[in-house]
């Protein structure tokens, strides 16, 4: 008897719980946003919620928004589509969060926007690029990333000038991955290139021994997987030690990352990457906040730290013109507005895209990640060709 | 006597749980709710594969494969401009006819190569899936509109349908001869045929029945969470959580799925936030404790207590 009536304090203890939730706090405006902190896309996800948490102090230092206070409120989506979908409905539902900055990757992306449109939310979205999210008819999605697949365009371009034709194109089998594949035979079709290898991996592989050797005997000349960090990682090791050689290797998210350099050493050399964005762009504040940024986190920022903060400062821009938290009237400012962050230029099409912000192409050059193209941003001239992996 | 009065507190205790969570959508905002459906749907899940592994014994490491099937019909069928309804109906109807042949041919295997074909099966099922990109649409996922979609309510109410109906079919077939006939499977298969009971059609209507709530399940999941790719339902670690759950409240028994799966789900719920990562390590060490030391989990806590209670109710009752 004793322990059921302990049960079922225990039961009505959480039942409490349940209904009444925690009271509300004095007046602030509340920024919810999921991260991906564990999982495949933790790296990419800290680095951008780290950029998120210096905007929020650094707004507060110039008095907030509207005059209030801003706090940040954010979980761990595991790099899930499903945990994401449920935390921003807790975020929206729950937490009543008065404005939203979209999660990390595509694919958790695109959960976490239909909750977004379903509650007519407005959200800004930083880490995302997949062109399929913007185009569902959505309303209520407004992103800082240039389209996926545009990302490979200038490596391409790039090689038809110096005449190759032979192209090999591999991708994981996630949202965004497909994007920037379908981007590239595209462009290799306008370009008049070949595609002589075409495939897909698995979100998890780490093991591209056969796709090397095969790539190897189809005898590409320029080798483009649309990757992630870990899996381009992986793949360059492999291209190594089966002595898959090409005059040019680009991969996605990846080679940005100052992680690619450190954990391949003498074998980034020469490897081609997009990017959104690099310490040394001429834009206004970039410089600036990269100093800062190292300052405080005590590592160089790379895009996704940038994409952080810049989802900050367009918040804070939408804000501002709106002169409100309405959602309509933010919905609006948002579509309308045209300003520069830190990270760029953002400009959204009527459907949320980004239009006005260019992609960028780096390539490690003596341990260091030099822009390459467009030539008119370029820190460095790109090396060519890609030297031979026993040759370093 | 005693029966009888563990019969009043499980129908007591199965009435008050409806009564909470018919009414919860009344003072609960969509966050709970959301939570509360996807503690309904693992315990549907559960309460699945509870049908076949706890009864007969076969451990399934794929019941995620009907569970992907549904959902990916479903998803389908919405966006081919069926009723959410027919769609979850069509979902659960592909999953059981799919349960037929692959019963028969699976479940002629015993232990662990039963384990492993199932395994098998729902890789098959999500590489098929990532494949045939005319159909599915392949890693891009099925994202479904907010329009398609129905309401919050709608979802909630079928998922707890789904808990209801998959912990009342448990319940009916335990007290069945077929329940005893899945348990006699369980302890001795050679015995069980020798005294004339025809273990393939039980296995098999077992497996077919076990496949037909993933299947609903699956289908009312994906116009839950809106989007679905190939790894998100086909996900060996969904079929994890379900057997994680079973073992943790009581294999084989009605109450124990629920028990198992509201334990972890409240506890993921409390922890989660706090410690991304290391709540998953605290699960596993408890899930080891549970099955180190209640090889019946957590139902055979009530057990004990009843079964040390019945001598002194005799003398109670005696004079």
């Amino acid at each position: 008897m004793k322990r059921q009536s302990l049960l079922s304090v225990l039961f009505s203890l959480v039942l409490a719980f349940i209904i009444f939730p925690a009271v509300s706090q004095a007046k602030e405006i509340v920024v919810g946003a999921s991260a991906a902190l564990t999982g495949k896309y933790a790296r990419n996800g800290q680095d951008q919620l780290d950029g998120f948490n210096m905007w929020v102090e650094e707004v507060n230092a110039r008095g907030g928004l509207l005059g209030e206070k801003v706090r940040l409120v954010h979980y761990d989506d595991e790099s899930t589509p499903a945990t994401g979908q449920k935390l921003y409905e807790k975020l929206i539902t729950d937490d009543k969060v008065d404005l939203l900055i979209g999660p990390y990757s595509s694919d958790v992306a695109m959960a976490a926007s239909t909750v977004a449109e379903k509650y007519n939310f407005p959200m800004v979205s930083s880490g995302a690029s997949a062109t399929e999210i913007w185009t569902r008819g959505y309303k209520n999605i407004f992103g800082l990333y240039t389209p996926g697949s545009t990302y490979m365009e200038q490596v391409l371009e790039y090689a038809k000038s110096k005449g190759l034709k032979r192209v090999a194109l591999i991708y994981q089998n996630t949202a965004f991955p497909r994007d920037v594949a379908n981007g590239v035979r595209a462009k290799a079709k306008a370009l008049k290139m070949d595609l002589v290898f075409d495939e897909e991996y698995g979100k998890d592989s780490t093991d591209f021994t056969s796709t090397t050797i095969k790539i190897k005997s189809k005898k590409a000349e320029v080798v483009i997987g649309a990757s992630y960090l870990p899996d381009s990682t992986a793949f360059v090791r492999q291209a190594k030690e089966n002595h898959l050689y090409a005059k040019i290797f680009a991969f996605a998210v990846g080679p940005a990352l100052p992680d690619f350099g450190a954990n391949l050493g003498l074998d980034a050399e020469g490897i081609m990457g997009n990017t959104h964005w690099e310490p040394t762009l001429n834009i206004p504040g970039a410089k600036d906040f990269a100093q800062r940024y190292t300052k405080k986190y005590g590592r160089e920022p790379g895009y996704h730290a940038a994409g952080g903060y810049g989802a900050g400062q367009v918040l804070e821009a939408a804000v501002k013109k709106a002169n409100s938290i309405d959602k309509d009237k933010l919905r609006q400012a948002l579509t309308e507005l045209d300003t520069v962050t830190a990270f760029g230029r953002y400009k959204v099409d009527s459907n949320g895209m980004q239009i006005g912000k260019p992609g960028y192409t780096v390539q490690w050059i003596n341990g260091v990640r030099q822009l390459i193209l467009p030539a008119k941003d370029a820190t460095a001239k790109p090396v060519y060709p890609f030297k031979d992996w026993s040759k370093r | 006597m005693l029966n009888n009065n563990r019969r009043r507190v499980s129908l007591g205790l199965g009435f008050g749980l409806m009564l909470i969570a018919m009414t919860a959508p009344l003072y609960m905002n969509a966050y709970y709710q959301s939570f509360l459906l996807q503690l309904f749907m693992m315990v549907a899940l559960a309460q699945a594969w509870n049908l076949i592994s706890g009864m007969t014994g076969y451990v399934s490491f794929g019941h995620t494969a009907f569970f992907g099937v549904g959902a990916y019909a479903g998803a389908l069928l919405l966006l081919a401009g069926f009723p959410w309804w027919l769609a979850v109906f069509k979902g659960a109807g592909i999953a059981l006819l799919l349960a037929v042949p692959l019963g028969f041919l699976t479940l002629r295997l015993r232990g662990p190569y039963f384990a492993i074909a199932m395994l098998g099966l729902n890789e098959v099922g999500r590489i098929i899936a990532t494949l045939w990109v005319d159909l599915t649409r392949g890693g891009d996922g099925i994202s479904l509109a907010p329009k398609l979609l129905p309401s919050l309510h709608s979802n909630y109410f079928s998922m707890l349908f789904l808990a209801l109906s998959a912990t009342l079919l448990v319940a009916f077939i335990h007290r069945r001869r077929f329940g005893l006939e899945l348990r006699a499977i369980r302890e001795d298969e050679e015995a069980a045929e020798m005294v004339g009971v025809n273990t393939t059609v039980n296995k098999v209507m077992a497996f077919m029945l076990s496949a037909l709530i993933p299947g609903a399940a699956g289908a009312v999941y994906a116009m839950y969470t809106s989007y679905i790719d190939p790894s998100s339902v086909f996900a060996p670690a969904l079929n994890i959580q379900m057997i994680v759950m079973v073992l943790f409240g009581g294999t084989g028994t009605v109450w124990g799925p629920i028990l198992g799966a509201g334990i972890v789900m409240f506890l993921r719920e409390m922890l989660w936030a706090q410690f991304p990562a290391a709540h998953l390590a605290a699960l596993g060490v408890l899930l080891l404790i549970v099955v180190l030391y209640l090889p019946g989990g957590i139902i055979s806590l009530f057990r004990a207590r009843q079964q040390r209670a019945r001598p002194d109710a005799r003398t109670g009752a005696a004079p």
